[in-house]
């Protein structure tokens, strides 16, 4: 064997631990990368399928689905990179001193650079094939669970969807040269590095690691909080800090990751949400309906006119809802006569309306009148809680009118609806006139929710071009969306509480109760097919930034068993070291954290401009992958740091002390 | 009255056929403020005797009680704390950490221990090691007889019952050596401390009250050197 290729081996034999979690590394990535343009492929085979069968699904969803590709695929090479080549610098600067020994007994600079590359392939050659196996794998599965999950819906749907799961030797081959090259640069920069050293330098190791004589303040401060152990961490943090780059830049690019992609995952979520407003979590849905015309008999219903649900009837019918065991209810109705025939117009004049607006109209040929356009009202009520907390969301008092400024309405050809925000301004009073006679109504606006406000449960009911929420209504229909534990059991129970408490002839046909759970897979759950995928990606994406994580901690501490054993010998206890240690992963957290939340930030804003999703939304801060990531890194650096010393801890004191020169 | 008691001391490495024997049967008393060299050939048990005195090895068998205190029945913690009460160490390789100044690595066992430092026995030390206008500086930017220095005075800090020195002088040039043996010889002068020092330089040895010689891992000499 070389003897190039000898030290390479020896040292991944030696270092156990970075060896394996760099393996662990490559192999999640490669195994990303080859899922990832595996699904591509699939998806691309069935989107060209059915084009022509519905070019509505096609249109959005091939765009999601490219688009999520491309994303997707970036940031994964973005993770591999930092993360093997990470590894690599840590792994090059540990055996500087060898390396200056080699090279005065007189090794070239091209054999120095050997042994790190040597290092990179024997890693590759292990850890690329398993990761294409497991790649496939994920693949395999993850296309047999969405073919199950779409199982139904293709039988109830004119069009099928399915996706095949096709060993493209294309994607395969990207997938390989990809991580090899990746695993390749990562090993190239430090070897360069490594070998441009002089010997002497290396020797001494004052190439690497240099403890700069900084004066460190707020020492005291921090000894009054953490005790003289918390200060020795903060020394040696400030001191040495490139002695914690490695594991401070594997934190950061893991946080920036996390956040970018829980920003796409937010986004998607909310783009869907306004798209399909759905109430996901409601197991149970009742309704209070007028019974189809078509159906009944029409003379009947023109004599008997139409009943209505007013709303202390509805929250009595609420309340006793809540009295279910482990049950939460949401109420809504409104005053929409069938067909969507609304009770009461309205006239809008031009200035208040948004540009979105009037460019609908304008395209449509909506043509204003001297007071603006004339708009079909919608008055919803909600139950009496929710109603108080959408009082708090639009800062009004209990009894005020809101307006809801949210409009749901169709695109152009295989554009898909769009949402926004109809309304630039609010007037202070709307004068409303019934649909059926010339009498007004005058109703005072108090509030408005935006378009994030809107609850699904409204968005999802029904919303028009204006939509008011008012305290009380004689709704014409209404429906409560129920989260329960037991769905089967409620629904018996919600279906006598509906046909005792509604009484009026033939009310029964007023009333629906559906339980969900027993409802199919709807197509429309696509989306939430596709949210399973972002957070599965999040997650292995977290799992790539662990490994890195972990093999540059357990490197930072492996290498200072000296510094801890004289620690020890000059009598800091076991608990003193815990302390430091722990204030040691405090400070390279909070370190990390103040890199790479604003790099994150700076990440999703990048990716909000450059990303249209077929909604327009504003940019708004992922403060929840923020918080999860915080909390996240805090915990998972203590605990490595905590791991890495009780396996220090075992050693003899001398030995340790006397072996590592 | 013996500041350390060492009884019947055994250490032994590896199990079986391939049993190493570093300490048979030791022991020994050491009296305040004496001054005791360790000598013996590399591989003699020396090193291993001393480690256990300091408290940060553990024998197979026997006891070493400092004063009046049987060391390895205390626990982790307590043996720990005990360490940085009662004894300092100096080792061949300085072992200062390398992100504390002078001042501070001096400083440690007393912090440490959570206590404010007494600034005149710290002037008093830093002036008797001679590194007043270094004090500011990190490890790395010292000589290595500065270092070692610094190591001494990390030692006397906290007034120990004990000083152990392993080789002090064996990375330095013969200036330098010559210049910590005084200090040492100083500090037992100056303060009555009890100093052990493991050497094979028999220039240090014959400085010492008492030459102890192990070989094998038995005491085979232990006698006075009159002065």
């Amino acid at each position: 064997m070389r003897l190039t290729l000898g030290l390479a081996y020896s040292q991944l034999k030696t270092n156990k631990n970075r060896t394996f979690w760099t393996l662990a590394g490559i192999v999640l990535s490669t195994a990303m990368i080859t899922a990832v343009s595996g699904f591509v492929a699939s998806a691309d085979v069935m989107f060209k399928g059915l084009v022509g069968e519905s070019r509505y699904y096609n249109s959005v969803y091939n765009e999601i689905l490219s688009g999520m590709g491309a994303v997707f695929g970036s940031i994964i090479i973005a993770a591999f990179v930092i993360v093997v080549s990470n590894s690599f610098r840590v792994s090059a600067g540990e055996r500087i001193r060898q390396f200056g020994i080699l090279k005065s007994v007189g090794a070239a600079n091209s054999q120095i650079a050997e042994i790190i590359l040597y290092e990179g392939v024997m890693l590759a050659i292990v850890a690329i094939p398993v990761g294409i196996v497991l790649g496939l794998l994920v693949n395999f599965f993850g296309i047999q669970i969405m073919d199950n999950l779409l199982e139904a819906a293709n039988s109830r749907n004119t069009f099928q969807i399915d996706f095949d799961f096709i060993i493209a030797w294309q994607a395969i081959l990207i997938s390989v040269m990809l991580s090899f090259l990746t695993v390749w640069l990562s090993a190239w920069i430090p070897a360069r590095k490594a070998s441009r050293m002089s010997a002497i330098e290396a020797i001494r190791g004052t190439g690497e690691v240099k403890v700069k004589a900084k004066n460190v303040r707020g020492g005291r401060f921090i000894g009054k909080l953490f005790g003289f152990e918390g200060t020795l961490a903060y020394k040696s943090l400030k001191r040495s800090s490139r002695n914690f780059r490695a594991t401070v830049v594997s934190l950061t690019a893991s946080i920036m990751l996390f956040i970018v992609a829980g920003y796409f995952g937010d986004q998607y979520k909310a783009a869907t949400r306004l798209y399909y407003p759905g109430v996901e979590n409601a197991n149970v849905v009742c309704t209070f309906l007028p019974p189809d015309k078509s159906k009944s008999d029409s003379s009947e219903s023109k004599e008997q006119g139409i009943h209505t649900l007013d709303s202390v009837l509805a929250n009595k019918i609420t309340s006793k809802f809540l009295e279910y065991p482990n049950t939460t209810v949401f109420g809504v109705g409104d005053d929409v006569l069938e067909g969507a025939y609304n009770s009461y117009k309205t006239a809008i004049p031009k200035d208040l309306l948004t540009s979105e607006m009037l460019e609908y109209f304008n395209s449509n040929q909506y043509v204003p009148d001297d007071n603006g356009y004339l708009l079909p009202v919608t008055l919803v009520t909600t139950d009496a809680e929710n109603y108080e907390k959408l009082c708090k969301l639009a800062k009004v008092q209990p009894g005020s009118n809101i307006l809801v400024n949210y409009a749901r309405i169709p695109g152009g050809e295989g554009e898909g609806k769009s949402i926004f925000e109809p309304f630039e301004s609010i007037p202070n009073t709307l004068s409303l006139s019934k649909s059926n006679d010339s009498s007004k109504v005058e109703l005072p606006l108090d509030g408005i929710l935006d378009i994030r406000q809107v609850p699904n449960e409204i968005a999802a009911t029904y919303v028009g071009n204006v939509t008011i929420i008012v305290p009380k209504l004689n709704a014409t229909r209404y429906t409560w969306f129920i989260e329960t534990k037991d769905a089967e059991g409620f629904a018996k129970y919600a279906s006598g509480i509906l046909h005792d408490s509604i009484k009026f002839e033939g009310a029964s046909r007023y009333i629906q109760v559906k339980n969900m759970e027993e409802i199919p897979f709807e197509v429309r759950d696509i989306s939430r097919l596709i949210m399973v995928f972002i957070y599965g990606f999040i997650t292995m994406l977290a799992l790539i930034g662990l490994t890195s994580v972990i093999s540059t901690i357990s490197t930072n501490i492996r290498s200072r068993a000296r510094e801890f054993a004289i620690l020890r010998s000059v009598g800091i206890t076991p608990a003193g070291l815990k302390r430091m240690l722990n204030f040691e992963s405090l400070l390279c957290s909070i370190k990390a954290l103040a890199f790479g939340v604003p790099l994150g930030i700076l990440g999703s804003y990048v990716l909000y401009r450059s990303f249209v999703l077929p909604v327009k939304l504003d940019y708004s801060v992922p403060w929840m992958p923020i918080l999860q990531c915080a909390l996240g890194v805090i915990i998972i650096t203590w605990g490595i740091m905590r791991h890495s010393m009780s396996l220090l801890e075992k050693d003899n004191i001398i030995e340790t002390i006397r072996a590592v020169y | 009255m013996a500041v350390l008691q060492a009884k019947k001391l055994t250490k032994t490495y590896g199990k079986g056929e391939t049993t190493v024997t570093a300490l048979d049967d030791v022991s020994f008393s050491v009296e305040k403020g004496e001054f005791v060299a360790i000598v013996g050939a590399s591989g003699s048990g020396k090193s291993t005797l001393m480690h256990i005195l300091g408290g940060v090895d553990r024998p197979t068998s026997g006891s070493v009680s400092i004063s009046g205190k049987d060391i390895f029945k205390l626990n982790e913690s307590q043996l720990a704390v005990f360490r940085r009460r009662n004894i300092g160490i100096v080792y061949q390789f300085y072992n200062l950490i390398p992100t504390l100044t002078a001042e501070e690595n001096i400083l440690l066992p007393c912090l440490l221990d959570n206590r404010k430092p007494d600034i005149k026995r710290f002037k008093r030390i830093l002036e008797t090691i001679g590194l007043t206008d270094r004090a500011k500086h990190l490890p790395n930017e010292l000589s290595g007889g500065q270092q070692q220095r610094v190591a001494v005075g990390r030692a006397l800090i906290n007034d120990p019952a004990l000083i152990l020195a392993d080789e002090p002088t064996g990375n330095l040039d013969s200036k330098s050596s010559k210049e910590v043996i005084e200090l040492l010889k100083l500090s037992n002068r100056l303060y009555n401390q009890t100093l052990i020092v493991i050497t094979h330089d028999e220039k240090i040895a014959k400085q010492a009250d008492r030459v102890i010689t192990i070989s094998d891992g038995r005491i085979v000499r232990d006698e006075v050197v009159g002065k």
